[in-house]
């Protein structure tokens, strides 16, 4: 999953990221309405966090932009504006949650994967396919009732297969939602952490789950 | 009782109940004395009608109606009364029957000056008399029966006429019919005055009604419906205080939503950066990193709560100022080293234009605060790797200018304004909350001096001045001063570079 947290005060942006990162989650961090416009308009995010009283843009008019060029990110409003008015209006605007500050790290982690929950039209913490299960509120994986242990990145890669089951994924799209935005290339990253995850998901016996789709992506289903 | 309805009420009834009281009264005392003036008027009349009647003829007092009747012509049975005496031989010439059982008083004036007196009759009602002394006429007829003229004086005779008051009972029937006419005006009266008080008094109740029904933050004025030419000012007024009031709410709502608002940043700060530290357990230096940013929000909000609590105090005049020479040559520089360090940090040189032996007389720790303050703002928010320019010249007058990045001309109408910034952004550490120089400004107001600022957009330096009103010059303060200024220009073009 990729987040990105657009918010201006240096300690918020660090906090926050750091609890996304440590959830597994890739985090891109906007310091103004400006660039947060920007990283939105051109990545693909599972949320967003956007702080209201931003430099240069505010944040409601970034959040009434994306609205209008039809993007249907989940939004979380984070900020200091607790009015009975602002809430309306920023959840008028196209927000899906708000929260005020200051808030507990915990509640804004659980908001946010409810969010992305509901993205993906799941009500279920606990993701299945086939004989694999991935807790996302205990961060675990086990396949034919064997626990699996995974790298952060690797259980993030996971998650986002797990999350679009059925579907095929192209390198870009796990690239956009699972890793950060900053430097680097795609190379062959994807690849490299596909292999690794086909290889700890392997159990004698049972039919892999991950599969190739040439010039195409990978597909994540059961039998 | 204590209404303003029942106050008109009670004094225009009670006004106008005396005033037809007191009217009633004088009328009635008017037509009492006419009534008893031709009353008496009457009786004196008759008494003096009497007289001719009594004669003396050959020494012998002679009444004319007694040889035909008792009583004297006219006279009323069980009404009039008389006695007529002979005064020297005291002697009773004549009475009625009724004059008999009543003590008439034997006093009496000339018939042009006769006694009047009221006169308590034996069955306890009254009676009027007149009591007149006259000489009898004496009455002389010559031999063949003509009247002899005689020029004596005949014997004084005493005569007292009394007829029972029939005024009395007109006077009560007047009386009662003014009472009627009293309670029945007074009734009336306390009606028509309920009436015209309630009408009259409408518009204060409207004017109630207005103020309890819109309240004083519904921004809406109070209008009456064609109001009394008395209350038109005081609806102005009222409505002019309700501005007042209401901007006044506004504006402590605003501070204490802006208190609130930036209070809740730095909490969040501190609350979530504790929370992901002690999520999990972590590196040492992970910890101290926590601690660290904790501690400089810590310092950031004690920085605030304390501009709040000056400016509090200056609001609430809880201030004892002890003014003494303050050389500022030498404190403007102390006063710099808790932001010496931050300021190297983000490059910053610092450019001294400060006039040897300068001081000022003031109170140096609320200066210090002032400094603070704008030292604080210029390390903060001046241009990485720029200058800041401290200068104080012979007058008094101290500057700090720095370069600013995202300012422009308009913003510096605001700068004074408590809780404006020039984004509404924070800056990275959450303490700047556009609380310093609207204390600088209160601050600087009490010491009696002026604080400006100024914005150079084409240099894009930001200068504060602060001119404290009591100074002492150096001797050579004059020379220094245009030194100052020279330096100034060069630090501003400095700065430009």
């Amino acid at each position: 999953m990729k987040i990105l947290l657009v918010e201006d005060y240096v300690v918020l942006q660090k906090s926050v990221s750091k609890a996304i990162r440590e959830l597994g989650w890739a985090v891109d961090v906007a310091g103004d309405g400006e660039e947060g416009r920007w990283f939105a308009d051109n990545h693909a995010y599972d949320a967003i966090i956007l702080d209201l009283m931003l430099p240069k843009v505010h944040g409601l008019e970034v959040l009434r932009e994306l609205r209008g060029k039809g993007c249907r990110t989940p939004v979380l409003i984070l900020t200091a504006r607790d009015g009975v008015e602002d809430r309306m209006q920023g959840l008028d605007m196209g927000g899906d949650d708000y929260l005020v500050k200051p808030f507990f790290i915990g509640e804004l982690m659980s908001r946010l994967k409810a969010l992305v929950r509901r993205n993906y039209v799941e009500q279920d913490a606990a993701l299945q396919v086939g004989d694999l299960v991935v807790d996302t509120n205990a961060r675990t994986v086990r396949r034919g009732g064997v626990s699996i242990a995974l790298t952060a990145r690797e259980y993030a890669l996971l998650e986002y297969l797990v999350r679009r089951q059925g579907q095929v994924v192209t390198r870009t799209d796990i690239w956009e939602h699972v890793y950060e935005s900053y430097g680097g290339s795609e190379s062959n990253v994807v690849d490299v952490y596909v292999g690794y995850l086909r290889r700890k998901l392997h159990t004698s016996g049972a039919p892999p789950l991950i599969h190739t789709r040439r010039g195409q992506g990978y597909i994540l289903q059961g039998e | 009782m204590n209404s303003l309805r029942w106050r008109l009420f009670a004094g225009s009834v009670a006004a106008f109940t005396l005033l037809l009281g007191g009217g009633g009264a004088l009328a009635y005392i008017g037509i009492k004395e006419r009534l008893y003036a031709s009353f008496d008027r009457s009786l004196v009349q008759r008494a003096v009608s009497l007289i001719p009647m009594i004669k003396e003829e050959e020494g012998v007092i002679e009444i004319d109606w007694l040889e035909y009747r008792p009583h004297p012509p006219g006279h009323q049975e069980g009404t009039d009364r008389y006695a007529i005496w002979k005064k020297a031989a005291n002697e009773l010439l004549a009475q009625s029957d009724e004059a008999a059982t009543t003590d008439l008083p034997r006093t009496g004036g000339p018939p042009d000056r006769p006694v009047v007196a009221e006169l308590p009759l034996p069955d306890g009602s009254a009676a009027r008399r007149v009591g007149i002394e006259f000489h009898a006429r004496i009455d002389l007829e010559g031999e063949n029966g003509e009247p002899i003229e005689v020029k004596e004086k005949g014997p004084a005779i005493q005569m007292v006429l009394a007829r029972k008051d029939t005024v009395q009972p007109t006077l009560g029937a007047i009386r009662g019919m003014f009472a009627g006419i009293w309670a029945g005006g007074t009734l009336l009266s306390a009606l028509v005055t309920w009436w015209l008080v309630r009408k009259n008094l409408r518009p204060l109740d409207e004017l109630r009604e207005q103020i309890g029904r819109k309240g004083v933050m519904s921004g809406q004025k109070v209008s009456l419906d064609r109001p009394p030419a008395e209350l038109e000012p005081v609806v102005a007024e009222l409505n002019r205080l309700l501005e007042r009031v209401e901007r006044a709410i506004l504006r402590e709502r605003t501070l204490t939503s802006n208190v609130a608002h930036e209070l809740r940043t730095p909490v969040a700060g501190i609350l979530s950066t504790l929370e992901v530290a002690l999520g999990r357990s972590r590196p040492a230096e992970e910890y101290r990193e926590a601690m660290d940013q904790c501690f400089d929000i810590a310092k950031r909000m004690h920085w605030l709560v304390g501009n709040l609590l000056s400016i509090t105090r200056i609001e609430a005049n809880h201030l004892q100022l002890q003014s003494l020479p303050v050389p500022l040559h030498e404190r403007l520089r102390e006063w710099w080293e808790p932001f010496a360090k931050l300021a190297a940090a983000r490059g910053l040189r610092v450019s001294w234009s400060l006039v040897l032996n300068a001081v000022v007389t003031t109170d140096a720790g609320f200066l210090r605060v002032v400094m603070s303050n704008l030292y604080d703002n210029a390390v903060s928010h001046g241009r990485a790797n720029g200058v800041v320019r401290i200068a104080a010249d012979a007058q008094g007058a101290i500057t700090v200018c720095n370069l600013v990045e995202d300012m422009d001309a308009a913003h510096v109408q605001h700068v004074f304004d408590p809780f404006w910034r020039n984004s509404e952004s924070r800056d990275a550490g959450g303490g700047h909350v556009g609380l310093g120089l609207n204390l600088c400004q209160k601050i600087v107001g009490i010491l009696g001096g002026r604080i400006t600022a100024h914005f150079e957009e084409s240099e894009r330096v930001f200068e504060v001045r602060v001119e404290l009103g009591r100074r002492e010059e150096s001797e050579n303060g004059e020379r220094q001063d245009l030194e100052c200024r020279m330096k100034n220009a060069e630090c501003r073009m400095k700065n430009a570079e």
